[in-house]
């Protein structure tokens, strides 16, 4: 039956995965724009704010100068990448700023003051990186602060070292850029394929992997060709085309798309001997080895409707939005939102003052007419989530149990398989907010689970403390019970004594 | 011929009814349970740090209170939504509206402390380190926001606040739509 | 006004709406139902007329009763149901059965279990059903159809075509006509799928109710499952029982191109608030759709079933839905309920 379905789906529809969606692309607002620099900004704000909740600590003083390049902040372990300064300068304030949590929290944030200087301040030892030993790989790609540059922010580092460990075979490279908008990874691919290239060679040097395979989806003709061009000398890069489809930037959906297997629910990709980064991510990896400089700038595409010149810019991080996009000459329109991201995943900005970080890959200042919103009405069941999920959950029956707060049955449906691509709500005809009830659902179930430990541990304590003054209390009265029989023997030993002499003089 | 039908269906009846109803009297004594089991279970459960802000002097009364339906499975505020979900999912019984969720953690205004060590004493959960005639402060992790401390402190330099959203506990709020 | 307040991805939207919807698949009935006015004239419109403009009204009374916007009765749903039932009633029906059939479809079928997305059965078939067991004779007595003939000055129509004497007309249609006789080969093909029949405004011309279930496909407003299962629900074991024995069974062709089965295919059982949301959860529903049109027509007292089909499998939506899950990306099983 499963297998009918499949095929009979596949025939109609001729996908590599079931479910997905053919989201208008906007891709030619910025399309053909060379990626050009930004006019250096005049202070970058660099939060210290981790997206997973963790705080870096900063490991220069206000007033310190510091050269571009320079670590300025680490993290309590390897998960939370260390911070480097992206300009030469000098540190003006930590303080609490606005971070581009779509919430608007605040955090702790390191001001540098750019003194304008271009150049870099780190040297490196030149050398044949394709020499390096795989560690030192990991450890140069960690040292540069390098986490994956598509968007989930995960340390690339980590990510190498792992699967090595897992004996990972081949590496898929995602060139797919699948959110409608962003441009940046296309142009990457177009003007730095070399980097790209040498990267990829470098990550599967790291790895060990016998090889790397590049996808690049149909829609980018002349990306693909300068991929070609640039790897056709490394035998164990092979490039591959796969159909545009949103998700097809997913891990998963693109290894189903490349290879045809599928990494199964909850497991990692590593387990089919695959490991999944992003073309972008690979030339930060080239530029960590290769000159040892940390990730201080990235290719981010600026775009959307309401912005007057859309292009594909190198900023530097911590360079504020409002900056950017006024490099970009401003607005032409009324922008009903700004998103840091693509229009399927990204987050709104809580103000234009946010600065850039290394997970943000574009900036869209979107006019009403493309957000589209419109009145939610009632949901009538016609199934188009159900189709359009990539996953093969059924959202519109985890959003009617996310809404009555049933946040099991919405579990039992799927919720955390959920990919929150959005696919389901872009297909929605009443235009229900989905995804806002999934991630609702989430946080709920995430404090729940919090709760759930914080009381376990709280009972724990009160146990503990219950055992001490148990304990003590004991003692208390141990120490009682011996002052009082040391004070009755005191009062008893003479009586002994005298005892012991009486029947010594009786003997 | 019918009547005596009649008669032997209601005879039938009547025996039936007495039959059952002797043996669950009769069972109604041999399996008498001395107290309901789940007021164990639901005690388990309940952090135990005998704080009374459910009104009740300990939490095992709590638990009796709860299963007698006196209390409503939302009266524990150190266990939060989660447990009373639990609570509510183990007695049974429909959560109501569970309202305010706010999570308060107990801070001390350092520069005002005296050291007297009666807030470290209150606290049931070691939430509070310090020693005599030394500065005190909270473990934010650990405090269950059950206000014991507040009440204990001389100085008035205790105070709940709500614990601050960070990028990792923020909720996107359920989408509001009619 | 930049929105900074946090507002959930994503940022986009395809631009469909319920409404859309709705209007795409009247859309698609246009064709079919101009057809039928065609051959049975203006009874058939009176019909039309009083189904549709009583479903759109009784929907704004509804809301308004339960203090919601009455525009939401334009929204285009209430207008499709009115349609499908004119589309399934015969067309002499009076006046007030239509009107009768119409509010029990919106205000019983539809409004009280809350509206829009919450009904269980199809409220159109629900409300054929109505008619049929409270009206029996009013619902079995069919025009002959009598297409305009061009004469001598200009366009000449029949006295049944301009609606005056439907009382005493009484024509059987291909299916009842089987039920009580020898099938008889003057029942053409060609007939069937033509609509030169009597019948329901619906069921005339299979041809054109396909193109307009085509079309829909073409547009993404029904998706292949239902149609298809349904369609095979119906054709195969009529083919079997027809190679089994021609003089009882009809053949599958028959079967597709009479009475209501393509109206059913494509947009009756497609209803999107009664079907099941999964793939495989279709393709049974279809399929027990099309066994159960059959086995009504083979077996039961009815000469038609296909509302009895439908909304016998109406009613088993919930629990398909409950077992018939999508298959979750990378794993073999469906989510365990």
């Amino acid at each position: 039956m499963n297998s009918l379905t499949k095929s009979l789906s596949k025939l109609f529809s001729g996908q590599p995965f079931n479910g997905g969606i053919h989201p208008t692309g906007y891709k030619e607002l910025s399309q053909e724009t060379p990626i050009s620099t930004l006019v250096s900004p005049k202070r970058v704000y660099l939060t210290l704010q981790q997206r997973n909740g963790s705080v870096l600590t900063p490991i220069v003083k206000v007033g310190q100068h510091v050269y571009k390049g320079q670590l300025v902040a680490k993290g309590p372990s390897d998960m939370s990448v260390p911070l480097h300064s992206p300009v030469n300068g000098e540190v003006i304030e930590i303080a609490p700023y606005i971070t581009p949590h779509p919430s608007g929290i605040k955090g702790a944030t390191l001001v540098i003051e750019n003194n304008g200087n271009p150049r870099w301040g780190v040297k490196h030892e030149p050398s044949n990186p394709f020499e390096l030993s795989p560690e030192t790989i990991v450890r140069r790609v960690l040292a540069a602060g390098i986490v994956g540059l598509g968007g989930a922010g995960f340390p690339t580092g980590i990510k190498l070292r792992l699967a090595n460990q897992k004996g990972v075979h081949t590496l898929l490279i995602n060139g797919g850029e699948c959110e409608p908008y962003l441009t940046c990874d296309d142009r990457l691919m177009r003007e730095n394929a070399a980097e790209i290239v040498s990267g990829v060679r470098l990550m599967c040097r790291a790895i060990g992997a016998a090889q790397a395979i590049i996808a690049v989806e149909d829609n980018k003709p002349e990306a693909l060709q300068a991929i070609e061009r640039a790897s056709s000398e490394s035998e164990e890069i092979k490039v591959q085309t796969v159909p545009s489809l949103y998700p097809m930037g997913s891990e998963r959906h693109l290894i189903k798309a490349v290879t045809g297997q599928s990494v199964p629910p909850g497991q990692l990709s590593t387990t089919l001997g695959i490991l999944v980064h992003n073309v972008a991510t690979a030339r930060a990896v080239f530029h960590a080895v290769r000159y040892q400089r940390p990730l201080i700038e990235r290719v981010i595409t600026v775009s959307g409707g309401a912005v007057e010149k859309p292009a594909n810019l190198v900023v530097p991080l911590g360079t504020q939005i409002s900056q950017i996009i006024a490099a970009c000459g401003g607005l032409k329109m009324e922008a009903a939102r700004i998103v840091a991201g693509g229009p399927m995943m990204g987050q709104t900005i809580p103000s234009p003052f946010v600065s850039v970080d290394k997970s943000m890959g574009g900036i869209l200042a979107l006019s009403q007419d493309e957000v589209r919103t419109e009145q939610t009405h009632d949901c009538v069941r016609c199934g188009r989530c159900v189709n359009a999920c990539p996953m093969g959950l059924m959202p519109f029956q985890m959003a009617s149990h996310s809404k009555a707060s049933d946040f099991d049955g919405a579990k039992s449906f799927g919720l955390e398989h959920c990919l929150l691509c959005g696919a389901c709500s872009y297909v929605c005809p009443s235009s229900i907010p989905l995804v806002q009830y999934f991630q609702h659902a989430r946080g709920a179930l995430n404090a729940q689970r919090a709760m759930t430990r914080k009381s376990g541990q709280a009972r724990q304590l009160t146990e503990a403390r219950q055992l001490r003054l148990a304990k003590e209390a004991e003692a208390k009265k141990a120490a009682k019970a011996a002052a009082k029989a040391a004070k009755s023997s005191r009062r008893k030993r003479p009586a002994a004594r005298r005892s012991k002499a009486s029947t010594e003089g009786e003997a | 011929m019918s009547l005596l039908n009649f008669l032997l269906a209601l005879l039938c009846f009547i025996g039936l009814g007495a039959a059952l109803g002797g043996m669950l009297g009769w069972a109604s004594r041999a399996f008498k349970v001395e107290s309901d089991p789940r007021v164990d279970e639901l005690e388990a459960m309940l952090p135990g740090g005998q704080c009374g802000q459910c009104g009740e002097p300990g939490c095992r009364q709590a638990a009796e209170a709860m299963v007698a339906g006196q209390l409503p499975p939302t009266c524990c505020p150190p266990g939060g939504n989660s447990l009373a979900s639990g609570i509510a999912s183990l007695l049974g019984v429909e959560l109501g509206e569970t309202g305010d969720d706010t999570q308060w953690v107990a801070y001390i205004e350092e520069s005002q402390c005296s050291g007297c060590t009666r807030c470290f004493k209150a606290c049931p959960f070691d939430a509070i380190v310090g020693a005599t005639k030394q500065m005190h402060t909270v473990i934010s992790d650990v405090c269950t926001g059950c206000r014991l401390c507040e009440k204990a402190c001389p100085q008035n330099c205790l105070e709940m606040r709500p614990v601050a959203d960070a990028p990792h506990t923020w909720q996107w709020p359920k989408p509001n739509v009619a | 006004m930049v929105q900074f307040s946090p507002v959930s991805a994503p940022h986009s939207h395809s631009g469909n709406s319920t409404t859309h919807l709705m209007f795409w698949v009247v859309a698609a009935l246009i064709p079919a139902t101009l057809y039928g006015f065609a051959l049975f004239g203006l009874s058939a419109v009176k019909v039309w007329l009083f189904c549709t403009v009583t479903a759109v009204f009784v929907e704004a009374l509804c809301l308004l009763a339960q203090k919601r916007f009455w525009r939401g009765a334009l929204d285009g749903s209430a207008l499709l149901t009115g349609w499908l039932l004119a589309m399934s009633l015969p067309p002499s029906v009076p006046w007030w059965v239509a009107v009768l059939g119409s509010t029990f479809a919106i205000a019983v079928g539809k409004q009280a279990y809350g509206g829009l997305g919450q009904n269980l059965f199809n409220p159109a078939m629900l409300a054929r059903v109505m008619l049929l067991i409270c009206f029996p004779v009013e619902l079995t007595l069919w025009l002959d159809p009598s297409l305009p003939a061009m004469g001598a000055d200009g366009l000449q129509f029949s006295a049944a075509w301009l609606g005056q004497n439907y009382d005493g007309v009484s024509a059987a249609t291909p299916l009842a006509f089987h039920s009580g006789h020898e099938w008889q080969s003057d029942w053409h093909m060609n007939g069937l799928f033509f609509g030169q029949h009597a019948g329901s405004l619906g069921e005339t011309s299979a041809l054109l109710v396909a193109l307009g279930g085509l079309f829909m496909l073409w547009r993404r407003v029904i998706t292949w499952p239902i149609p298809f299962a349904l369609l095979a629900g119906v054709a195969v074991p009529a083919a079997i029982s027809h190679q089994i024995n021609p003089e009882q069974f009809l053949s599958a062709s028959t079967h597709l191109a009479s009475g209501g089965v393509m109206l059913a295919a494509f947009f009756i059982a497609t209803d999107m608030v009664t079907s099941p949301a999964s793939v495989k959860g279709q393709l049974v529903f279809g399929i027990g759709c099309g066994l159960l049109i059959w086995l009504i027509r083979c077996f039961g007292s009815y000469p038609e079933g296909v509302a009895f089909a439908v909304l016998i499998m109406n009613a088993t939506t919930p629990l398909i839905d409950h077992y018939l899950r999508p298959t979750i990306f990378g794993s073999r099983t469906q989510l365990n309920a």
